[in-house]
């Protein structure tokens, strides 16, 4: 094999090897001491930091995921859904397990299309929000579409795809205002709401019965607890916590009746409001102009939201409750049963056309320049004679029309779920001293008789006071939810509310009602027109709000040649029928002239609601047109 | 020629009539750490069993190295040290040459289909280099000179291997290199010195490192200055070695490492997966193993008595003591994350090798006998 030779090997002579022995001795306790350096290390790791490390383990690897409750939807009295759930796939990118964003988006757009402004919209939100937070790439994938991202997913970390259900108001416009919409949970409602109950939730009720209703509709959410990975990949759910879905309202809200107003109301700015007398159920209740509540919902623009709230029309105002307009003549009926009351409702007043007080030089003029002559309670009320309630509001007093008028829920909220409704201002020597710091005037006593000057009413306090007529004193509390159904499918009946019986003298009623009843059908009521060919008897009471202040001067005012704007407001309020009242609707329509040119909107909600066979098409569209005469 | 001898530790088997030494306390200790890896492999690799093949084709294949080595006359390994040395130095410089010709930094060879580290080859042949420089009769009277050429023989390589840049590996060798210069008799007086200097040195050293090896050694004293970033993966072992606890996660059942959090961790961080699923109990086991393995290590150098054996076998028992400490001092937060393997358990094949073939040099050298 090989020759060897040792004579370049030098040996160490053998006392040195000794030595040297004994270094590996020497070495061998300096390595045991390094490795209890190690073994102390592992053991501080291992059984004293045990606590604290398994922990961050547990945190690293269990992460709790909110799960969302289902939102309770919304149906009209019959069942037809109003405000319902979609699902909806959102892609959604965790900036966290993204090396290079530039190329993952390139890679997702090959696999779905993504738009610029989709990538620039993204990377917008990127710049505000944490690494650890899905940030939502694209909007609305199709099935095909998430199965396809689904497939890739394992080759794009970060990469998710969050399903939500998204709120479809299937008859937004006609119902915006009732149903209302969904927001972004903000700031201000974080104060208000229970965090736990909110998990996981983004939107919170921002109007309408959405808001108001929110403890109804909104459930509570469940969690998982879920095992991910680094990747931050669900692994495995390791227990759950059910989310409690949120029970369903079904409204009062006839949506066929609802749909029928908002369309009679055509492209007037106003309010409608239609009530069941009998049980205070609410049937219609429209805002003209109206918007488009799933504006608000997922993948819309802010822009659109914006403009909807900046618009000079406040389309997002309701105006059947918070719209408030001074009543004009319609507060007339509602004044006669003080006549009664205080023992004058069968007196009878010279009117010549103007009425002046003793010791004032101005004159307050009725709205027949010729003057009614000697006129009764009756047919002031039913030729709207002014001069009449001058000479009434002049006998009874402020104090006395504030009492008698605020039985009938003037000046006060009617306690509809609508709670940001107006409460309207019945005026009162107190509230004028209140608000303006100065005493009472007379005069302002003469023009509160005619529903002008400071009062201001909502259409659903006016369609409320009438239904108190119409019900002959019984008040029942204005009502929009008629049930809810919880997750069980129990049924919650929301029982008519009636506050009281007013006191009044039920014998007032009658006569009153025959009164409103002429305003209709008889031959100088001032809606006469609308009674041609009506099948039932109807009482309601016109009102026509002058804008410009002067009165003379709008007397005077060419309609035709004016612009739109300083017409007067028409206000309608009417129930039906008279001797077994169905219905009560009001009716605002901004610049609309007179009440008795809105009138016939009334009676087009009224026909369609009491006949119950559908009108005839061609006769609907006479019934709409606005007469601009009184 | 060789005397042949048997005892009760060692025997001599004859595979198809050629003789192989067999030191079976070590042979069965480095198995056992072998199969602990696979197991630890497996588990890391996501219960990957084609991985795990390739894995045990290069045991098979480093134990083979390791029992040819085994039977290689110490003596004629120690006259084909220089050729060896320089060979493996040619390598390093090749590979940085390449490095600097635009492929970009990189440590390794490919010879078709595997990847070979040159400067593994270095951790072997830098303590025979010196051994044979100390145990050369050509310095028997400037025993000084022998000892000023060793140092510039370990350094030299050394500084190539930190130019690659692989810091770890290029530590490994100083600590190998002064370890075989140690065991060939450095005077205690020059021992003291050079190790004070070495103190002395480092903070001068310090301007000279890198900024990511700079960070590195930062990070070490404050991983959770950046928990995400630059101590994210020091703080992920730290994570998985303690919830591991007395006892451990069970195997397969880490969810550090199962479940990606762990990085590097068939590599680097082998131990960190280790220490999660077999807990305190079993680190300390595989402590033991280890210390047995470098004890057997030593037991042998110290029983011999030709000096380049016990030079070369004492550098290889340090060898393994360094990869050792130094690894499982990284995954445990003490040291600086070097990048230097767990030895034999570790996936990859070059350390493996040299390990293995380590331990055949171990084997072989106890057979070794004075001659003057």
């Amino acid at each position: 094999m090989f020759r060897l030779s040792n004579s370049e090997n030098y040996q160490m002579p053998i006392e040195r090897v000794r030595s040297m022995q004994s270094r590996v001795i020497i070495v061998s306790v300096f390595l045991i001491g390094l490795l209890f350096i190690l073994i102390g290390r592992l053991a501080y790791l291992q059984i004293v930091s045990h606590q604290d490390f398994a922990a961050l383990s547990k945190d690293n690897q269990v992460q709790v995921v909110p799960v969302p409750p289902v939102r309770g939807q919304i149906y009209d009295r019959n069942g037809t859904l109003l405000a319902g759930n979609e699902t909806v796939y959102r892609l959604a990118i965790t900036p966290r397990y993204v090396d290079d964003l530039d190329s993952l988006l390139a890679k997702i757009g090959n696999i779905v299309p993504v738009s610029d402004e989709e990538v620039s919209k993204f990377k917008r939100k990127l710049g505000l929000s944490n690494k650890h937070t899905e940030i939502v790439l694209k909007d609305f994938l199709s099935p095909e579409e998430v199965a396809r991202v689904a497939v890739d997913r394992y080759s794009m970390p970060g990469v998710s795809i969050v399903t939500e259900l998204h709120r479809v108001y299937s008859s937004s416009f006609y119902t915006s205002h009732v149903v209302g919409t969904l927001g972004q949970i903000d700031k201000q409602d974080l104060q208000k709401v229970d965090p736990v109950r909110y998990r996981g939730l983004q939107h919170v009720g921002k109007l309408g019965m959405e808001m108001v209703s929110e403890d109804i509709l909104v459930g509570s959410s469940g969690h998982n607890q879920v095992e991910t990975n680094a990747h931050g990949r669900k692994i495995r759910v390791l227990s759950r916590a059910m989310p409690t879905a949120g029970s369903d309202i079904y409204l009062t809200i006839d949506l066929d009746l609802q749909k029928f107003a908002y369309d009679a109301l055509g492209d007037e700015v106003g309010g409608l409001v239609a009530i069941e007398p009998s049980t205070g159920q609410i049937l219609a209740m429209v805002s003209k102009p109206s918007f488009d509540s799933n504006v608000f919902g997922i993948g819309s623009e802010q822009d659109e939201r914006k403009v909807l709230l900046n618009s000079e029309d406040r389309p997002l105002l309701n105006r059947a409750v918070q719209g408030q307009y001074p009543p004009g003549s319609t507060i007339k009926p509602f004044l006669a049963f003080s006549a009664f009351e205080t023992g004058m409702g069968n007196r009878k007043y010279y009117c010549p056309g103007w009425y002046q007080l003793p010791d004032y030089s101005r004159q307050f003029r009725c709205w027949k320049s010729g003057g009614h002559g000697y006129i009764d309670l009756f047919d002031a009320i039913a030729e709207s004679c002014d001069v009449y309630f001058y000479e009434l509001a002049h006998r009874l007093g402020i104090d006395e029309m504030y009492y008698q008028l605020s039985k009938f829920g003037f000046g006060n909220v009617t306690g509809v779920e609508l709670s940001y409704e107006s409460a309207g201002i019945l005026p009162s020597k107190e509230w004028k001293q209140w608000t303006k710091g100065e005493p009472w005037y007379e005069g302002e006593t003469l023009i509160t008789g005619i529903g002008q000057g400071a009062t201001l009413v909502n259409m659903l306090q006016l369609a409320h006071a009438t239904s108190i007529i119409a019900n002959r004193g019984v008040k029942f509390r204005p009502q929009l939810i008629h049930k809810t159904v919880d997750v069980q499918g129990e049924e919650y009946l929301y029982v008519p509310d009636l506050i009281e019986v007013i006191d009044i003298n039920e014998r007032s009623y009658g006569p009153i009602i025959k009164a409103m009843e002429k305003v209709v059908h008889s031959n100088r009521g001032t809606a006469r027109r609308i009674s041609e060919g009506m099948e039932y008897r109807m009482a309601g009471k016109t009102g026509t709000v002058q804008i410009v202040s002067r009165k003379k001067e709008a007397d005077r005012m060419d309609l035709e040649k004016t612009d739109k704007k300083f017409h007067p407001h028409g206000i309608f309020t009417a129930f039906a029928p008279t001797d077994n009242p169905e219905i009560v609707v009001a009716v605002i329509v901004e610049n609309g002239a007179s009440g008795s040119a809105i009138a016939p909107i009334a009676r087009a909600v009224i026909d369609h609601y009491l006949l119950s066979e559908p009108e005839t098409a061609d006769s609907k569209g006479d019934s709409f047109a606005i007469v601009t005469d009184h | 020629m060789i005397r042949l001898q048997l005892s009760l530790t060692t025997s001599i088997r004859r595979l198809n009539g050629f003789p192989v030494r067999l030191d079976i306390p070590l042979f069965l200790l480095a198995l056992l750490l072998c199969l602990l890896g696979l197991a630890v492999q497996f588990s890391a690799g996501g219960e990957d069993l084609d991985q795990l093949i390739r894995q045990a084709v290069r045991i098979v294949v480093a134990v083979a190295i390791m029992l040819a080595l085994s039977t290689v006359p110490i003596e004629v390994l120690r006259r084909f040290s220089p050729p060896i040395y320089l060979a493996a130095v040619g390598l390093v410089i090749l590979v940085l040459a390449i490095g600097f010709t635009g492929r970009g930094a990189q440590r390794w060879l490919d010879l078709g289909g595997f990847r070979f580290q040159p400067s593994e080859l270095l951790k072997l042949a830098i303590p025979m280099m010196v051994a044979y420089v100390l145990t050369s009769t050509f310095f028997k009277n400037y025993r000084n000179i022998a000892f000023w050429i060793s140092g510039v023989l370990v350094l030299v390589p050394a500084f190539l291997v930190y130019l690659q840049p692989d810091l770890g590996t290029a530590l490994l060798i100083i600590a190998v290199g002064a370890a075989a210069i140690f065991f060939g008799g450095l005077s205690w007086r020059w021992v003291g010195i050079s190790s004070f200097s070495v103190l002395a040195l480092i903070p001068l050293i310090w301007p000279f490192l890198q900024d990511y090896q700079k960070t590195r050694v930062l990070t070490l004293f404050d991983p959770w200055s950046d928990p995400l970033g630059r101590g994210y993966h020091s703080i992920q072992s730290m994570i998985a070695i303690g919830s591991g606890g007395i006892s451990g996660k069970g195997w397969l059942q880490g969810s550090q490492s199962q479940l990606d959090f762990l990085p590097e961790r068939n590599t680097d961080f082998v131990f960190s997966v280790f220490a999660e699923e077999f807990g305190f109990v079993g680190g300390m086991i595989l402590i033991f193993i280890y210390s047995l393995l470098i004890a057997r290590c030593l037991m042998i150098a110290y029983r011999c008595d030709y000096d380049f054996a016990r030079i070369v076998v004492c550098s290889v028992a340090i060898m393994t003591f360094v990869h050792l400490f130094v690894n499982v001092g990284m995954v445990a937060g003490i040291l600086p994350v070097v990048g230097l393997p767990l030895p034999l358990i570790s996936y990859g094949g070059t350390s493996m090798v040299t390990v293995l073939a380590g331990l055949g040099l171990v084997m072989g050298a106890q057979y070794a006998k004075r001659t003057v």
